[in-house]
């Protein structure tokens, strides 16, 4: 048995050899511990930015398109994009094609979707992509309701809010055709010009560096900027919303009350080529009803406009002298050019004709002995030079260039019918640049419908026009100018009545091929055994000051309905809410009224 | 003149040897306590606002085990030894033990499919929770403290049969017994600890070196067969330890997100309440692993502190056991100083990656009401027989 003192020996040593053991035990995680907070700790370090560091995008806003008076036709507005990240969702495992359709079902519910195209962005997306967008333009309390939800069946951090915007139309479906609409990608191919001009108008998207929590959650304090958001330009038209409002009612009541198929008009300002009203109607497949045309066929549906297209035979023949107004030609009521029969639309003995007479009966027969005279080559300039064949370059992606074919493989009964109209085909926007021509004293000015782009920081620019072009000379364009006022006053245009106001135009009633060949002999035949009528009414006034030019096209009359007497009218109507509209005084009062005309031709236009 | 001096100097060195390592304890205990509860606070406001409460709800508790703790710990170190020994120490163990028994009776009811007591609360797999009314706590740290009071209660009285066989009987049936209880519960941290705070005790008392290797390989045997024979989540988290990247979703995951939160730290730290572990990546990070937590916003020079300070407890509690005046204040001293401090260092080992996940909290720091507690009466007790000359 040790004694006292040895034992107290013995225990002071293990209590020392305890404090010793003690501090060596310390060592390991002293060591370990510098090892990772000042030594190789970077690559875990970088482990750990890289599980919370993800860059967002901040969509900038998408500027506006306003109309010629800055009015609002296209704004967006804030909203909620729902994204998901498919690694997240994996993680939360909804992983098959099972799992992801009935978390699509389970979303769509929440956010009132159809399920079905958010499944199938779910499916194709791939199995690691951080982003799949699955529905734009939510309204942030039903987007948050959502959230919630989804969070509460467990699926945590895997589907994420990002600030977006929403369009939205002031002027509701009025000209929408012609703005565009965006879809979850944006404009779509010919979409308007929110296509046309979608590079200006949806500015440089902001960067935004966050950290996030274990759940997505965004670490508070932790958001850096890499990049404001650059807000998108706005697009000003030259539309004014007002009239291209009146100008679609005006055409509803046209197309039920001569039980049109489709009207479609343009009022604008010859001088500029502004355009401040397009509008189409259309009648409904389905229960009959009018409604806005659901496509922008103002620009993008051709027609073989028939007499209208005369305008260019005669305008070409004054001037390249080949007659004059008051030349007299021997003109039958029919022509045999090689196997075919052109006639005039009503049935008359041979009589004598001045070239005015020709325009203001709109003969056949008298428009192809002029382009006989004239010959292919220089009637087939003359359409292009008036604007025929190719695209405007209005500014709108869906338009037509209509139809001209090659000279070289026109034949004699071609060059006839190209005289008359009934060869090649154009857009409503096409015959109302052409008009412009003759109100412009010769000069081809091309349609435009946006005005200005102004950028976020308000400069401004015009986007670029082809410049103005002589197509015949000022004296020959007054002359067929007289001629086409015979129109009104003598002609196929008599129903016209605008008291103070002289009116130059021309009319044009014509058979519209039938859409599928029915007849093998003519056709002209449609599956209901009937023929089709297309009604076209162009024309400028004051005919010795233009300031406003109108073409009218209605489509699908039925038999017996002409361009004076169906077409006519809504010209009329529409000139009167132009003179309203725009405060265009009548003859002898030049001036009179003022802002009236600096409204209708802006200072700034280039070729005036 | 001059030897007079120097022995009054002694003597004054000896009065005041008391008072000086109680301020080290006292000290030490104290910058850990108030570490631990803005830690505590920036760890768990995270979560705790995502829980839809205050971002104060976790810290204010804690606040309060502390407010509880102090007052016990001052009452501790004013009670006598004499009275630790004679009239406390078997209350506290029996206390203890009945406690830890009711969790394991629950856990052997449920395992017969007998009965679900209600009082015993079961998270993740492990039932080491006790709910009674308005109190919850784990009765395996008053366990510690009764074993240590107990034990050191036995090995006084019965000094004379150290190294004998007689004396180990009551040892290892009473510790074997606790052991049971404890890992029931599915608790082998605490098994493990409270088998090194009983070979330590001994090992101080005096017991020879080859009876306390044969036990210590005994109790080791013991710990490998329950590894095997438990079910496999230990396992896991051994494999884990030993190739976290193979288990970054399971097992290693926690690990993982500790090491980040330690190497994002640096050696300045990413600054008071800017750990990023805490926004949901590391699991009990106001617990378990608050200690990544401190070294990602306080850098190496706070997980340093730290483990500086539970060193000068070590060093202030050694030197209290080397100068205490009785048999039973020097197997105190060195029972609880080994108690805290290898449950400190076991549990800086996990947070760091020297030792397997073990579930062991960080005395003074990590939250927890039943730990804080009882880790201050443990420092009051250590007091009172650094008082006791």
């Amino acid at each position: 048995m040790p004694s006292r003192v040895d034992e107290n020996i013995v225990v002071r040593r293990r209590v020392l050899a305890l404090g010793v053991v003690l501090a060596l035990l310390a060592i390991a995680p002293t060591y370990k511990l510098v090892g990772v907070q000042l030594g190789d700790g970077a690559a875990l370090a970088e482990r750990g930015h890289d599980q919370r560091v993800r860059e967002r995008r901040i969509t900038a806003l998408r500027g506006s398109i306003l109309d010629r008076n800055g009015v609002e036709l296209a704004i967006s507005v804030p909203t909620k994009r729902v994204v998901a990240d498919m690694r997240e969702l994996r993680a939360e495992g909804v992983e098959t094609e099972v799992d992801l359709r009935q978390f699509a079902r389970l979303l769509g519910e929440a956010l009132e979707l159809e399920p079905d195209p958010l499944a199938g962005r779910l499916v194709r997306a791939g199995a690691d992509d951080p982003w799949v967008r699955l529905a734009e333009a939510v309204d942030e309390p039903v987007a948050a309701a959502a959230l919630e939800r989804i969070e509460a069946e467990g699926i945590i951090g895997a589907v994420h809010l990002e600030d977006s915007t929403h369009r939205v139309h002031p002027a509701g479906d009025s000209a929408l055709r012609l703005i565009g609409t965006l879809g979850i990608d944006g404009p779509g191919e010919l979409a308007g010009v929110e296509r046309t001009f979608d590079d200006e108008l949806s500015g440089v998207d902001g960067r935004v560096v966050v950290e996030i929590g274990s759940r997505g959650q965004t670490i508070t304090g932790s958001e850096r900027m890499l990049a404001d958001p650059d807000p998108g330009a706005d697009v000003h038209l030259t539309l004014d919303r007002a009239l291209q409002h009146e100008v679609e009612r005006v055409l509803a009541d046209a197309a039920a009350r001569t039980g049109a198929e489709r009207a479609i008009a343009i009022v604008g300002v010859p001088a500029t080529g502004d355009v401040l009203a397009a509008g189409a109607v259309e009648r409904s497949s389905v229960d009959g009803g009018i409604g806005l045309s659901s496509g922008p066929v103002v620009f993008s549906s051709a027609y073989q406009a028939g007499s209208v297209f005369k305008l260019v035979t005669v305008a070409a023949a004054v001037d390249a002298g080949v007659a004059d107004a008051d030349r007299w030609f021997t003109v039958p009521d029919r022509i045999q050019v090689d196997d075919r029969t052109f006639s005039d639309h009503e049935r008359h003995p041979i009589e004598q004709m001045t070239t005015t007479d020709i325009v203001a009966r709109s003969s056949n027969v008298g428009s192809i002995m002029l382009a006989q005279e004239l010959g292919a080559e220089r009637l087939h300039e003359a359409l292009k030079g008036f604007g025929f064949g190719r695209p405007t370059g209005v500014g709108h992606p869906a338009e037509s260039g209509g139809i001209l074919s090659d000279v070289a493989d026109w034949t004699r009964p071609d060059l006839a019918a190209s005289a008359i109209g009934t060869s090649q085909s154009a857009t409503a926007i096409q015959l109302w640049g052409a008009y412009n021509v003759i109100a412009n004293r010769g000069r081809y000015v091309a349609p435009r419908l946006v005005d200005a782009v102004v950028a976020a920081d308000g400069s401004r620019h015009a986007p670029a026009v082809p410049a103005p072009r002589q197509v015949i000379s000022p004296e020959a364009a007054d002359e067929v100018g007289r001629m086409l006022e015979a129109v009104v006053s003598d002609g196929t245009a008599q129903s016209l009545d605008l008291p103070g106001y002289a009116v130059a135009a021309k009319t044009g009633t014509s058979r519209m091929p039938s859409p599928t060949l029915v007849d093998p002999e003519d056709a002209y035949i449609w599956p209901d055994g009937r023929r089709h009528y297309l009604a076209a009414f162009t024309g400028y006034f004051p005919a010795d000051r233009p300031q406003v030019s109108i073409t009218v096209l209605l489509e699908d009359l039925p038999e017996g309905m002409t361009g004076g007497s169906a077409a006519g009218p809504v010209f009329d109507e529409l000139a009167r809410l132009s003179i309203r509209e725009l405060q265009i005084a009548p003859a002898g009062s030049t001036q009179v009224v003022p802002g009236g005309r600096v409204r209708a031709q802006p200072a700034a236009t280039p070729g005036t | 003149m001059s030897s007079t001096t120097r022995t009054r100097r002694a003597e004054v060195e000896v009065v005041h040897d008391g008072p000086t390592v109680t301020n080290v304890l006292v000290g030490c205990v104290g910058v850990l306590c108030l570490l631990g509860l803005v830690m505590v606070y920036s760890a768990s406001s995270v979560a705790s606002v995502q829980g839809g409460g205050s971002s104060w709800a976790v810290v204010l508790r804690q606040a309060g085990f502390m407010a509880v703790g102090v007052a016990l710990a001052v009452l501790a170190a004013r009670v006598p030894l004499r009275v630790w020994r004679d009239r406390l120490a078997v209350p506290v163990l029996l206390l203890g033990a009945g406690l830890q028994g009711v969790l394991a009776l629950d856990v052997l009811l449920r395992l017969l499919g007998i009965a679900d007591l209600p009082v015993a609360v079961t998270v993740n797999g492990a039932t080491r929770w006790l709910e009674l009314g308005p109190i919850s706590g784990q009765p395996s740290d008053l366990v510690k403290l009764g074993l240590v009071l107990w034990l050191a209660r036995l090995l006084d009285q019965r000094h004379r049969q150290i190294g004998s066989p007689e004396l180990l009987k009551p040892v290892l049936v009473v510790t074997g017994i606790l052991s049971a209880f404890v890992m029931a519960g599915d608790d082998l941290g605490t098994t493990l600890l409270l088998g090194t705070v009983m070979l330590t005790m001994l090992f101080i008392a005096g017991a020879p070196l080859g009876q306390l290797a044969m036990i210590a390989g005994g109790g080791a045997s013991l710990a490998v067969l329950s590894l095997f024979v438990l079910e496999g989540f230990r396992l896991r988290r051994i494999a884990a330890f030993f190739s976290p990247d193979d288990h970054v979703a399971t097992e290693g995951y926690q690990l993982l997100q500790s090491q980040i939160g330690f190497a994002s730290g640096g050696l300045f730290g990413n600054g008071p309440g800017n750990s990023r572990a805490k926004w949901g990546y590391l699991p009990e990070a106001d617990t378990d692993f608050i200690l990544a937590v401190i070294g990602e916003e306080l850098g190496l020079i706070g997980s340093l502190v730290v483990l500086a300070a539970f060193c000068c407890f070590m060093a202030a509690g050694i030197r209290v056991a080397v100068s205490a005046r009785t048999r039973f204040g020097r197997s105190v001293a060195v029972g609880v100083t080994t108690w805290i401090g290898v449950q400190a260092l076991i549990n800086i080992g996990v947070t760091v990656g020297t030792l397997p996940t073990k579930g062991i909290t960080l005395p003074f720091v990590s939250y927890g009401g039943s730990s804080l507690v009882m880790c201050l009466v443990a420092v009051g007790l250590l007091v009172s027989v650094a008082r006791d000359r």
